[in-house]
């Protein structure tokens, strides 16, 4: 059986807009409280966002030999902060100015290498891509890669950043909401916990009906994580819509003890 | 080895030295190198090398335009054109449209906004050729390619799907992406010798050539490709990816990480060390890799009595990023089918430091049944894939 133990989100308190009630973003202060200035100089804001998120689990990751953790990232666009930072460098200031941590900054997989490093997850880590099923896709990764023996604890999510104007036209053209958000949004999966809520996933044909997300639409890829985390304690049951295809996730009541413990 | 058995049954490659499999073995067998000087890298006082590919034949972006042609190789060789609806996709790309972008920004200073999500190969393969779910994209570095086949063997090896087209294809040639390898020092600057320029193992080696490429396989729940009388072209028997949580570009040369993911791979394919004939190495061509894979070799398989022969591709057409470990893969699929290793292109005297690896080396006809496919990325990814070589 596979549990959902834990949560972390991280994403805007202020629900007033800074650019035209139409983009929401989490304050500086909050994303870069943990992180140091050494580090905060070679990655951009998406990575950022996702070291503060998981940085909420560090206590919980050393229950767990490095070996056996594992990470699934899911994000629409990744990072273009620093990559736009540095084509501008390249094209106009010249090599010599342009940055020699373009070549870890710039990939989606950015996040990935940079938490894993930090917090020593030493299992099976990937990023999925893709558009506002992305989050659920890292879901079903982490899920599979239990099942198939390649972790005992994945943690699983999606992190997005609105961090240039080119990028909120991007998340526009993939989405309808009329607020977007920026954020990150993880849950933590064991494969042999007592404790949490029993989480199952599975395809589903196409329901007539699909679960409505009206509070977090405009989480983009973070929403069903969002949604779930946020859950009640009471088992609930959704269905995604994903591409082509459904997704039923069902939560079960928590055992013996809450998973905020 | 898992539930159900999983077999490759069509595979397609687009890349400098080939843009078909046919092709791309011709070229591996004879060692043809097609690595020449770029005009992308202006900062440097000579050029850098770089292994590209000579046609685009679609209006796509070049890395889709990649990947819609090994798709259909691959689709084609396996017969499955009226399968597309039963049949799933992962595609995987590191770099995405970066090339496109870098175009665009330079021209006109704006980049088109559509341009930015990772995600577009599977889209337009999808689109493509109808293909029915699941569909995933992903984008892990340099492993990009065994990652998206890892991923598309479990759904198959668990019951979740039938059959899985999986397709990776880097665009490498920009500016901004040699300036990015160039900056931490990872590119060759042996442009007096470009046939030797990528040349893993060796005493001169200095570093990388960016190509560019794609390839594509077609997988199958083995049982339902004997019953449609599909070809196999080799069994897949299982794979393993772990993290290093190292350093971002770099590896531990003790191999330490490297001997973690062929253990698994090994143990999920329920295989031994011993039973390995044949390792194609993700050989970069710098040191680092160099070191680390050549310790690899000898913990895992240095107490052999008959030693593991060592082939490694990277010096023909370059490193394709996230494509070249699935263009090696394809590769290896065509040294079990001939039973023949072409070795280590690019090489001629070997490291000093690695001369345990001596025996393991140089063209061969073998009995190979049983391979790896290794590969290291960006992030601190390892992967392993094992395969099966059918009769």
């Amino acid at each position: 059986m596979i549990r959902l133990t834990h949560t972390a989100t991280i994403r805007p308190k202020n629900l007033s807009s800074e650019l035209g009630g139409t983009v929401l973003r989490v304050s500086d202060a909050e994303i870069y409280a943990e992180i140091s200035d050494k580090l905060s100089g070679r990655i951009d804001r998406f990575t950022a966002l996702s070291i503060c998120a998981m940085s909420k689990f560090g206590k919980f990751l050393t229950r767990y030999a490095s070996d056996d953790v594992g990470l699934v990232i899911g994000t629409m666009m990744g990072g273009w902060g620093f990559a736009f930072r540095e084509l501008d460098n390249l094209h106009h200031a010249g090599f010599n100015r342009f940055s020699a941590f373009q070549a870890t900054a710039w990939f989606p997989a950015a996040p990935q290498g940079e938490t894993t490093i930090l917090h020593n997850i030493r299992g099976y880590a990937k990023t999925c891509v893709g558009g506002l099923g992305c989050g659920l896709e890292a879901m079903i990764m982490g899920f599979h890669a239990l099942q198939a023996n390649h972790a005992r604890a994945m943690i699983v999510g999606a992190v997005e950043a609105i961090d240039s104007d080119v990028a909120e036209s991007a998340y526009r053209l993939k989405s309808v909401a009329p607020i977007i958000s920026e954020g990150a949004a993880f849950l933590f999966l064991e494969r042999d916990s007592k404790f949490g809520r029993p989480i199952d996933i599975a395809l589903s044909p196409r329901p007539r009906v699909v679960t409505a997300l009206q509070d977090n639409d405009s989480m983009l890829s973070l929403a069903p994580l969002i949604t779930i985390a946020d859950a009640d304690a009471s088992p609930r049951e959704w269905l995604f819509e994903k591409g082509r295809q459904c997704l039923r996730i069902s939560l079960g009541a928590a055992d013996d003890i809450p998973t905020s413990r | 080895m898992s539930e159900h058995s999983v077999a490759i049954t069509g595979r397609g490659v687009v890349s400098p030295i080939g843009s078909n499999v046919a092709h791309y073995w011709s070229s591996f067998q004879a060692g043809r190198s097609r690595l020449k000087p770029t005009h992308l890298t202006p900062w440097r006082r000579a050029p850098a090398l770089a292994g590209v590919v000579e046609s685009q034949t679609t209006g796509q972006w070049r890395y889709a335009d990649f990947a819609l042609r090994a798709a259909a190789q691959a689709i084609s060789e396996a017969r499955a054109d009226d399968l597309m609806l039963r049949t799933g996709l992962v595609a995987s790309s590191a770099i995405g449209a970066t090339l496109e972008i870098e175009h665009q920004f330079a021209a006109e200073g704006l980049v088109d906004p559509s341009a930015l999500g990772f995600d577009h190969i599977a889209q337009v393969v999808s689109e493509a050729f109808g293909l029915g779910s699941p569909i995933f994209a992903l984008s892990t570095g340099c492993t990009a390619g065994l990652d998206a086949l890892g991923l598309a063997f479990d759904l198959i090896s668990q019951g979740h799907a039938e059959r899985m087209l999986v397709v990776t294809s880097d665009a490498t040639q920009s500016p901004v992406v040699f300036a990015a390898f160039d900056k931490i020092g990872a590119l060759s600057r042996r442009i007096e010798y470009p046939e030797r320029a990528s040349s893993p193992l060796d005493c001169v080696r200095d570093g990388f050539v960016l190509g560019e490429g794609s390839a594509a396989v077609f997988l199958e729940d083995a049982d339902l490709a004997r019953e449609r009388g599909a070809r196999c072209i080799a069994l897949i028997r299982g794979w393993s990816s772990v993290s290093s949580a190292f350093h971002m570009t770099s590896m531990r040369t003790s191999g330490e990480d490297l001997k973690r993911v062929i253990d698994q791979a090994l143990c999920r394919s329920a295989m031994s060390a011993d039973d390995v004939d044949l390792i194609d190495i993700h050989g970069t061509s710098t040191r680092i890799n160099d070191l680390a894979e050549g310790e690899v070799i000898r913990t895992c398989f240095g107490s052999r009595k008959s030693p593991v022969i060592v082939s490694a591709q990277k010096g023909l057409g370059g490193h394709q990023l996230g494509a070249s470990n699935l263009i090696e893969l394809v590769g290896l699929t065509c040294m079990l089918q001939h039973q023949y290793v072409p070795g280590v292109c690019g090489l001629v005297d070997l490291s000093s430091d690695l001369k345990h690896l001596a025996p393991s080396l140089g063209p061969r006809h073998a009995c190979i049944r049983y391979a790896l496919k290794l590969s290291s990325g960006f992030s601190g990814i390892h992967t392993a894939v094992a395969l099966e070589a059918t009769r």
